[in-house]
Protein backbone atom coordinates (compact mmCIF):
# COMPACT_ATOMS: atom_id res chain seq x y z
CA UNK A 1 0.00 0.00 0.00
CA UNK A 2 1.28 3.73 -0.52
CA UNK A 3 2.57 4.89 2.23
CA UNK A 4 0.75 7.87 3.67
CA UNK A 5 -1.75 7.84 0.98
CA UNK A 6 -5.11 8.88 2.48
CA UNK A 7 -7.46 6.09 2.13
CA UNK A 8 -11.62 6.60 1.33
CA UNK A 9 -13.49 4.11 3.56
CA UNK A 10 -15.58 2.76 1.00
CA UNK A 11 -12.36 1.80 -1.60
CA UNK A 12 -10.53 0.20 0.94
CA UNK A 13 -10.05 -3.50 -0.34
CA UNK A 14 -9.39 -4.87 3.46
CA UNK A 15 -8.24 -8.46 2.48
CA UNK A 16 -5.68 -6.59 0.10
CA UNK A 17 -4.39 -4.45 3.49
CA UNK A 18 -4.38 -8.16 5.20
CA UNK A 19 -1.57 -9.35 2.14
CA UNK A 20 0.33 -6.29 2.74
CA UNK A 21 0.31 -7.29 6.57
CA UNK A 22 1.70 -10.01 5.76
CA UNK A 23 4.63 -8.30 3.56
CA UNK A 24 5.02 -5.71 6.40
CA UNK A 25 4.00 -3.09 3.80
CA UNK A 26 1.13 -1.35 5.44
CA UNK A 27 1.28 2.18 6.02
CA UNK A 28 0.22 3.78 9.52
CA UNK A 29 -2.94 5.04 8.53
CA UNK A 30 -3.43 1.44 6.92
CA UNK A 31 -2.80 -0.35 9.84
CA UNK A 32 -5.23 1.79 11.89
CA UNK A 33 -7.98 1.15 9.11
CA UNK A 34 -7.38 -2.48 9.29
CA UNK A 35 -7.60 -2.87 13.27
CA UNK A 36 -10.87 -0.55 13.12
CA UNK A 37 -12.49 -3.33 10.48
CA UNK A 38 -11.22 -6.22 12.43
CA UNK A 39 -12.97 -4.90 16.04
CA UNK A 40 -16.18 -4.50 14.17
CA UNK A 41 -16.22 -7.89 11.69
CA UNK A 42 -15.68 -11.37 12.74
CA UNK A 43 -15.70 -12.99 9.62
CA UNK A 44 -12.75 -10.24 8.92
CA UNK A 45 -11.23 -11.62 11.72
CA UNK A 46 -11.40 -15.30 10.30
CA UNK A 47 -9.87 -14.46 6.93
CA UNK A 48 -7.45 -12.71 8.82
CA UNK A 49 -6.45 -16.00 10.85
CA UNK A 50 -6.68 -18.10 7.89
CA UNK A 51 -4.28 -15.51 5.70
CA UNK A 52 -1.37 -15.56 8.89
CA UNK A 53 -2.07 -19.42 8.60
CA UNK A 54 -0.94 -19.68 5.12
CA UNK A 55 2.01 -17.36 5.40
CA UNK A 56 3.06 -19.19 7.80
CA UNK A 57 2.37 -22.74 6.23
CA UNK A 58 4.40 -20.97 2.99
CA UNK A 59 7.47 -20.36 5.71
CA UNK A 60 7.01 -23.87 6.46
CA UNK A 61 7.59 -25.22 3.36
CA UNK A 62 10.91 -27.19 3.46
CA UNK A 63 13.64 -26.80 0.65
CA UNK A 64 14.07 -29.60 -1.50
CA UNK A 65 17.79 -30.75 -2.13
CA UNK A 66 18.63 -31.15 -6.12
CA UNK A 67 20.44 -34.43 -7.21
CA UNK A 68 23.84 -34.64 -5.86
CA UNK A 69 25.10 -35.10 -9.43
CA UNK A 70 23.66 -31.95 -10.53
CA UNK A 71 26.40 -29.56 -10.47
CA UNK A 72 29.09 -31.79 -12.08
CA UNK A 73 26.53 -32.55 -14.59
CA UNK A 74 25.86 -28.94 -15.66
CA UNK A 75 29.34 -28.12 -15.43
CA UNK A 76 30.63 -31.32 -17.94
CA UNK A 77 27.55 -30.14 -20.52
CA UNK A 78 28.86 -26.40 -20.47
CA UNK A 79 31.02 -25.22 -23.96
CA UNK A 80 34.62 -24.54 -23.07
CA UNK A 81 34.40 -21.04 -22.99
CA UNK A 82 31.30 -18.62 -22.38
CA UNK A 83 29.24 -16.32 -24.75
CA UNK A 84 29.76 -19.16 -27.68
CA UNK A 85 28.87 -17.07 -30.41
CA UNK A 86 29.06 -17.53 -33.62
CA UNK A 87 32.33 -15.94 -33.89
CA UNK A 88 33.49 -18.46 -31.89
CA UNK A 89 31.83 -21.47 -33.01
CA UNK A 90 32.31 -20.80 -36.97
CA UNK A 91 36.17 -21.79 -37.07
CA UNK A 92 35.10 -25.22 -35.44
CA UNK A 93 32.53 -25.60 -38.06
CA UNK A 94 34.97 -24.88 -40.87
CA UNK A 95 37.40 -27.18 -39.40
CA UNK A 96 34.45 -29.66 -39.37
CA UNK A 97 33.39 -29.52 -42.59
CA UNK A 98 37.48 -30.19 -43.56
CA UNK A 99 37.10 -33.15 -41.50
CA UNK A 100 34.11 -34.56 -43.21
CA UNK A 101 36.18 -33.71 -46.85
CA UNK A 102 38.52 -36.44 -45.44
CA UNK A 103 35.20 -39.08 -45.36
CA UNK A 104 34.16 -37.80 -48.98
CA UNK A 105 34.36 -41.46 -50.35
CA UNK A 106 31.92 -41.94 -47.99
CA UNK A 107 30.09 -39.22 -47.67
CA UNK A 108 30.06 -39.01 -51.54
CA UNK A 109 28.66 -42.69 -51.39
CA UNK A 110 25.72 -41.62 -48.90
CA UNK A 111 24.62 -38.87 -51.21
CA UNK A 112 24.81 -40.55 -54.45
CA UNK A 113 22.79 -43.61 -52.68
CA UNK A 114 20.56 -41.19 -50.98
CA UNK A 115 19.59 -39.19 -53.81
CA UNK A 116 18.67 -42.39 -55.59
CA UNK A 117 16.82 -44.32 -52.56
CA UNK A 118 15.19 -40.61 -51.94
CA UNK A 119 12.93 -41.53 -54.95
CA UNK A 120 11.45 -44.69 -53.51
CA UNK A 121 10.80 -42.93 -49.61
CA UNK A 122 7.33 -41.46 -49.84
CA UNK A 123 6.81 -41.05 -46.03
CA UNK A 124 9.10 -40.03 -43.77
CA UNK A 125 9.66 -42.76 -40.88
CA UNK A 126 10.53 -42.03 -36.70
CA UNK A 127 11.49 -46.42 -36.88
CA UNK A 128 15.31 -46.03 -36.33
CA UNK A 129 17.05 -48.27 -38.77
CA UNK A 130 20.95 -47.90 -38.55
CA UNK A 131 21.66 -50.44 -41.65
CA UNK A 132 20.49 -47.87 -44.79
CA UNK A 133 23.26 -46.22 -46.09
CA UNK A 134 21.99 -42.81 -46.87
CA UNK A 135 25.48 -41.05 -46.19
CA UNK A 136 25.85 -43.37 -43.13
CA UNK A 137 28.97 -43.89 -40.62
CA UNK A 138 26.99 -45.47 -38.33
CA UNK A 139 27.89 -49.01 -36.78
CA UNK A 140 25.63 -51.59 -38.31
CA UNK A 141 23.00 -52.82 -35.82
CA UNK A 142 21.02 -56.10 -36.85
CA UNK A 143 17.62 -56.44 -35.57
CA UNK A 144 16.35 -55.20 -31.85
CA UNK A 145 13.12 -53.26 -31.10
CA UNK A 146 14.39 -49.67 -30.57
CA UNK A 147 13.04 -47.82 -27.40
CA UNK A 148 10.93 -44.20 -27.76
CA UNK A 149 12.99 -42.86 -25.00
CA UNK A 150 12.15 -39.02 -24.93
CA UNK A 151 11.71 -36.28 -27.74
CA UNK A 152 11.29 -33.21 -28.33
CA UNK A 153 9.09 -30.93 -31.51
CA UNK A 154 10.12 -27.26 -31.80
CA UNK A 155 7.66 -24.88 -33.71
CA UNK A 156 9.04 -21.15 -34.70
CA UNK A 157 9.28 -19.29 -37.83
CA UNK A 158 12.74 -20.22 -38.53
CA UNK A 159 12.48 -24.01 -37.74
CA UNK A 160 10.02 -26.32 -37.44
CA UNK A 161 10.49 -30.30 -36.63
CA UNK A 162 11.51 -32.85 -33.61
CA UNK A 163 13.82 -34.57 -32.28
CA UNK A 164 13.69 -38.48 -31.25
CA UNK A 165 15.85 -39.91 -28.24
CA UNK A 166 15.81 -43.89 -29.12
CA UNK A 167 17.22 -46.78 -27.51
CA UNK A 168 18.69 -50.05 -27.91
CA UNK A 169 20.80 -51.96 -25.48
CA UNK A 170 23.81 -49.90 -25.27
CA UNK A 171 23.23 -47.87 -28.03
CA UNK A 172 21.23 -44.65 -28.43
CA UNK A 173 20.47 -42.69 -31.38
CA UNK A 174 19.21 -38.93 -31.37
CA UNK A 175 17.16 -38.93 -34.64
CA UNK A 176 16.97 -35.07 -36.22
CA UNK A 177 13.71 -34.57 -38.60
CA UNK A 178 13.26 -30.64 -39.12
CA UNK A 179 12.70 -27.82 -41.67
CA UNK A 180 14.16 -24.65 -42.05
CA UNK A 181 14.72 -21.36 -43.02
CA UNK A 182 18.48 -20.52 -43.03
CA UNK A 183 21.65 -22.32 -41.88
CA UNK A 184 21.17 -23.92 -38.40
CA UNK A 185 23.41 -24.97 -35.75
CA UNK A 186 23.11 -27.87 -33.22
CA UNK A 187 25.23 -28.02 -30.09
CA UNK A 188 24.87 -31.95 -28.46
CA UNK A 189 26.19 -32.44 -24.96
CA UNK A 190 26.15 -35.26 -23.05
CA UNK A 191 28.00 -36.78 -20.12
CA UNK A 192 31.82 -38.36 -21.87
CA UNK A 193 32.07 -40.48 -18.65
CA UNK A 194 28.65 -42.07 -20.25
CA UNK A 195 28.25 -41.81 -23.43
CA UNK A 196 30.39 -41.83 -26.37
CA UNK A 197 29.87 -40.58 -30.12
CA UNK A 198 29.53 -43.69 -32.41
CA UNK A 199 28.79 -42.70 -36.31
CA UNK A 200 25.94 -40.38 -38.14
CA UNK A 201 23.62 -41.42 -40.65
CA UNK A 202 21.90 -39.42 -43.38
CA UNK A 203 18.22 -39.90 -44.21
CA UNK A 204 18.34 -37.35 -46.91
CA UNK A 205 21.07 -35.88 -49.03
CA UNK A 206 21.53 -32.26 -47.28
CA UNK A 207 24.74 -30.47 -46.88
CA UNK A 208 25.58 -31.41 -43.06
CA UNK A 209 28.75 -30.93 -41.45
CA UNK A 210 29.51 -32.54 -37.70
CA UNK A 211 32.65 -32.24 -35.30
CA UNK A 212 32.96 -33.38 -31.97
CA UNK A 213 34.97 -33.51 -28.77
CA UNK A 214 34.64 -35.51 -25.40
CA UNK A 215 31.16 -35.21 -24.73
CA UNK A 216 29.99 -32.28 -27.16
CA UNK A 217 29.29 -32.80 -30.84
CA UNK A 218 28.38 -29.30 -33.05
CA UNK A 219 26.60 -30.11 -36.21
CA UNK A 220 25.84 -26.98 -39.01
CA UNK A 221 23.34 -27.81 -41.68
CA UNK A 222 23.01 -25.86 -44.97
CA UNK A 223 19.81 -26.94 -46.47
CA UNK A 224 16.22 -26.45 -45.52
CA UNK A 225 15.31 -29.70 -44.78
CA UNK A 226 17.49 -32.32 -43.13
CA UNK A 227 16.90 -36.05 -41.35
CA UNK A 228 19.42 -37.42 -39.73
CA UNK A 229 20.24 -39.46 -37.11
CA UNK A 230 23.34 -39.38 -34.34
CA UNK A 231 24.38 -42.85 -33.25
CA UNK A 232 25.61 -42.83 -29.69
CA UNK A 233 27.19 -45.70 -27.43
CA UNK A 234 26.52 -45.64 -23.39
CA UNK A 235 27.85 -49.05 -22.26
CA UNK A 236 26.97 -48.71 -18.86
CA UNK A 237 23.36 -48.62 -19.93
CA UNK A 238 22.60 -46.04 -16.81
CA UNK A 239 19.93 -43.40 -17.54
CA UNK A 240 22.32 -40.02 -18.58
CA UNK A 241 21.24 -37.09 -20.31
CA UNK A 242 21.57 -34.89 -23.71
CA UNK A 243 21.25 -31.60 -23.88
CA UNK A 244 20.42 -30.16 -27.58
CA UNK A 245 20.35 -26.46 -28.27
CA UNK A 246 19.36 -25.30 -32.09
CA UNK A 247 20.79 -21.92 -32.63
CA UNK A 248 19.83 -19.81 -36.10
CA UNK A 249 22.06 -17.11 -36.90
CA UNK A 250 23.82 -17.53 -34.05
CA UNK A 251 21.24 -17.01 -31.11
CA UNK A 252 19.69 -19.89 -29.41
CA UNK A 253 16.30 -20.77 -30.86
CA UNK A 254 15.02 -23.82 -28.79
CA UNK A 255 17.27 -25.66 -25.94
CA UNK A 256 16.49 -29.17 -24.34
CA UNK A 257 17.59 -31.80 -22.12
CA UNK A 258 16.29 -35.27 -23.08
CA UNK A 259 16.65 -38.07 -21.15
CA UNK A 260 17.33 -42.10 -21.48
CA UNK A 261 15.67 -44.81 -19.51
CA UNK B 1 25.25 -14.92 -2.04
CA UNK B 2 27.02 -11.53 -2.15
CA UNK B 3 26.26 -9.39 -5.28
CA UNK B 4 29.85 -7.89 -5.44
CA UNK B 5 31.27 -11.23 -4.93
CA UNK B 6 28.76 -12.52 -7.74
CA UNK B 7 29.84 -9.42 -10.13
CA UNK B 8 33.20 -10.69 -9.67
CA UNK B 9 32.78 -14.27 -10.31
CA UNK B 10 30.71 -13.61 -13.50
CA UNK B 11 33.37 -11.53 -14.90
CA UNK B 12 35.89 -14.47 -13.91
CA UNK B 13 33.91 -16.43 -15.69
CA UNK B 14 33.91 -14.63 -18.74
CA UNK B 15 38.11 -14.57 -18.74
CA UNK B 16 37.57 -18.25 -18.86
CA UNK B 17 37.86 -18.74 -15.42
CA UNK B 18 35.17 -22.51 -15.32
CA UNK B 19 36.17 -22.72 -11.45
CA UNK B 20 34.10 -18.96 -10.78
CA UNK B 21 31.44 -20.20 -13.28
CA UNK B 22 31.50 -23.80 -10.73
CA UNK B 23 30.86 -21.15 -7.57
CA UNK B 24 28.17 -19.62 -9.11
CA UNK B 25 26.65 -23.24 -9.74
CA UNK B 26 27.52 -24.58 -6.40
CA UNK B 27 25.82 -21.50 -4.68
CA UNK B 28 22.60 -21.18 -7.14
CA UNK B 29 21.87 -24.77 -8.08
CA UNK B 30 19.83 -25.00 -5.18
CA UNK B 31 17.12 -22.15 -5.00
CA UNK B 32 17.09 -22.86 -8.75
CA UNK B 33 16.37 -26.15 -8.64
CA UNK B 34 13.26 -25.25 -5.91
CA UNK B 35 12.13 -22.97 -7.83
CA UNK B 36 11.63 -25.23 -10.38
CA UNK B 37 10.17 -27.56 -8.93
CA UNK B 38 7.84 -25.74 -7.14
CA UNK B 39 6.51 -24.02 -10.43
CA UNK B 40 6.70 -26.95 -12.23
CA UNK B 41 6.08 -30.02 -9.71
CA UNK B 42 8.46 -32.62 -10.85
CA UNK B 43 11.78 -33.30 -10.00
CA UNK B 44 12.89 -34.34 -13.24
CA UNK B 45 11.86 -31.25 -14.84
CA UNK B 46 12.88 -29.02 -12.52
CA UNK B 47 16.39 -30.89 -12.66
CA UNK B 48 16.46 -29.94 -16.60
CA UNK B 49 15.33 -26.50 -16.11
CA UNK B 50 18.41 -26.26 -13.63
CA UNK B 51 21.06 -27.80 -16.57
CA UNK B 52 19.38 -25.69 -19.05
CA UNK B 53 19.29 -22.56 -16.75
CA UNK B 54 23.09 -22.48 -16.27
CA UNK B 55 24.15 -23.68 -19.98
CA UNK B 56 21.89 -20.63 -20.90
CA UNK B 57 23.37 -18.19 -18.22
CA UNK B 58 26.93 -19.06 -19.43
CA UNK B 59 26.25 -18.81 -22.96
CA UNK B 60 24.69 -15.46 -22.20
CA UNK B 61 27.15 -14.28 -19.54
CA UNK B 62 28.31 -10.72 -21.46
CA UNK B 63 24.42 -10.31 -21.07
CA UNK B 64 24.56 -10.25 -17.69
CA UNK B 65 24.00 -6.43 -16.09
CA UNK B 66 25.96 -6.44 -12.62
CA UNK B 67 23.65 -3.54 -11.28
CA UNK B 68 21.13 -6.05 -11.04
CA UNK B 69 21.36 -9.15 -8.66
CA UNK B 70 22.87 -12.67 -10.14
CA UNK B 71 19.94 -13.77 -8.47
CA UNK B 72 17.59 -12.07 -10.00
CA UNK B 73 18.87 -12.76 -13.33
CA UNK B 74 19.36 -15.96 -13.35
CA UNK B 75 15.73 -16.16 -11.73
CA UNK B 76 14.27 -14.90 -14.83
CA UNK B 77 16.05 -17.28 -16.78
CA UNK B 78 14.81 -20.29 -14.74
CA UNK B 79 11.24 -18.87 -14.80
CA UNK B 80 10.98 -18.94 -18.65
CA UNK B 81 12.69 -21.89 -18.65
CA UNK B 82 10.33 -23.20 -16.70
CA UNK B 83 7.20 -21.60 -18.75
CA UNK B 84 8.81 -23.12 -22.05
CA UNK B 85 8.91 -26.44 -20.43
CA UNK B 86 4.96 -26.20 -19.10
CA UNK B 87 3.97 -25.60 -22.42
CA UNK B 88 6.11 -28.28 -24.17
CA UNK B 89 4.78 -30.56 -22.48
CA UNK B 90 1.04 -28.97 -23.23
CA UNK B 91 -0.58 -29.78 -19.85
CA UNK B 92 -3.42 -27.81 -19.35
CA UNK B 93 -3.21 -24.56 -17.50
CA UNK B 94 -4.66 -24.60 -13.80
CA UNK B 95 -4.49 -28.37 -13.37
CA UNK B 96 -3.43 -30.04 -10.68
CA UNK B 97 -0.28 -31.51 -12.14
CA UNK B 98 -0.46 -34.64 -9.28
CA UNK B 99 -3.34 -35.53 -10.95
CA UNK B 100 -2.31 -34.76 -14.80
CA UNK B 101 0.31 -36.77 -14.14
CA UNK B 102 -0.98 -39.54 -11.75
CA UNK B 103 2.30 -39.71 -10.25
CA UNK B 104 2.56 -38.62 -6.24
CA UNK B 105 4.12 -35.34 -4.77
CA UNK B 106 8.01 -35.89 -4.17
CA UNK B 107 6.81 -34.39 -0.95
CA UNK B 108 4.22 -37.00 -0.19
CA UNK B 109 6.77 -39.45 -1.12
CA UNK B 110 9.34 -37.69 1.73
CA UNK B 111 6.61 -37.26 3.89
CA UNK B 112 7.04 -33.70 4.48
CA UNK B 113 4.60 -31.95 6.04
CA UNK B 114 0.91 -32.25 5.08
CA UNK B 115 0.52 -28.86 5.02
CA UNK B 116 3.63 -28.99 2.66
CA UNK B 117 2.34 -31.37 0.16
CA UNK B 118 -1.42 -29.75 0.30
CA UNK B 119 0.37 -26.09 -0.04
CA UNK B 120 2.32 -27.00 -3.45
CA UNK B 121 -0.44 -29.27 -4.54
CA UNK B 122 -3.03 -25.95 -4.44
CA UNK B 123 0.45 -23.85 -5.90
CA UNK B 124 -0.11 -26.09 -9.05
CA UNK B 125 -3.91 -25.50 -8.82
CA UNK B 126 -2.89 -21.52 -9.97
CA UNK B 127 -1.72 -19.85 -13.05
CA UNK B 128 1.43 -19.93 -13.15
CA UNK B 129 2.26 -16.06 -13.04
CA UNK B 130 0.84 -16.36 -9.60
CA UNK B 131 2.56 -19.56 -8.30
CA UNK B 132 5.43 -17.35 -9.42
CA UNK B 133 5.20 -14.48 -6.93
CA UNK B 134 3.97 -16.53 -3.86
CA UNK B 135 7.32 -18.56 -4.82
CA UNK B 136 9.47 -15.53 -5.11
CA UNK B 137 8.11 -14.23 -2.29
CA UNK B 138 7.51 -17.21 0.38
CA UNK B 139 10.33 -19.27 -0.75
CA UNK B 140 12.94 -17.14 -1.79
CA UNK B 141 12.18 -14.29 0.42
CA UNK B 142 12.43 -11.80 -2.94
CA UNK B 143 11.77 -8.30 -1.86
CA UNK B 144 8.72 -6.67 -4.17
CA UNK B 145 11.66 -4.89 -5.80
CA UNK B 146 13.38 -7.83 -6.99
CA UNK B 147 10.22 -10.04 -7.89
CA UNK B 148 9.28 -6.61 -9.56
CA UNK B 149 12.91 -6.88 -11.48
CA UNK B 150 12.45 -10.88 -12.04
CA UNK B 151 9.13 -11.04 -13.34
CA UNK B 152 9.24 -8.10 -15.44
CA UNK B 153 6.20 -5.96 -13.63
CA UNK B 154 5.57 -2.79 -11.79
CA UNK B 155 5.76 -3.24 -7.43
CA UNK B 156 2.41 -2.13 -7.83
CA UNK B 157 1.01 -5.42 -9.55
CA UNK B 158 3.56 -7.11 -7.55
CA UNK B 159 1.55 -6.41 -4.52
CA UNK B 160 -1.48 -6.78 -5.97
CA UNK B 161 -0.59 -10.17 -7.82
CA UNK B 162 0.67 -11.77 -3.99
CA UNK B 163 -2.69 -10.79 -2.70
CA UNK B 164 -4.67 -12.33 -5.34
CA UNK B 165 -2.57 -15.24 -5.52
CA UNK B 166 -2.54 -15.78 -1.63
CA UNK B 167 -5.95 -14.71 -1.51
CA UNK B 168 -6.82 -18.37 -4.34
CA UNK B 169 -4.54 -20.17 -1.98
CA UNK B 170 -6.50 -19.70 1.37
CA UNK B 171 -9.76 -20.24 -0.61
CA UNK B 172 -8.23 -23.37 -2.23
CA UNK B 173 -6.79 -24.88 1.21
CA UNK B 174 -10.16 -23.86 3.28
CA UNK B 175 -12.12 -26.15 0.45
CA UNK B 176 -10.01 -28.69 1.50
CA UNK B 177 -10.15 -27.70 5.04
CA UNK B 178 -6.68 -27.63 5.52
CA UNK B 179 -6.46 -23.71 7.17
Amino acid sequence: MSKGRPLSMPNVNYEELMSAEIDGELSEEERTLLDKHLISNPDAQSVRTQMTKLSEGLDQVKEIEPPADLGRSIMAALPPVPQASAIAVRPRFRAARLSILKYGYVFAAGIILGLILHQAVTKRTTTVDLNDLYGSMAPRVVGGAWQPADGMSFTSDSLTGSVQLAQLGSTVVLEFDFDSIGTVEISVRYDPQLVQFAGYNQRTAGNLSLTGRNGSLSLRCEDNQQHFLLVLSSPQKIPTTFNVEFLVGGKIVDARTLRTR
Amino acid sequence: MNDREDAALVAESLRGNREAFESLVNDYQKPVYNMAYRLLNNCEDARDVTQNVFLKAFRNLEGFDPKYKFFSWICRIALNESINLRNSRRVPRGVDERVADGRPLPDDLLCCAELSSEIQSALMSMELDQRAVIVLRHFHHCSYQDIGQILDIPEKTVKSRLFTARNHLREVLCLRGVL
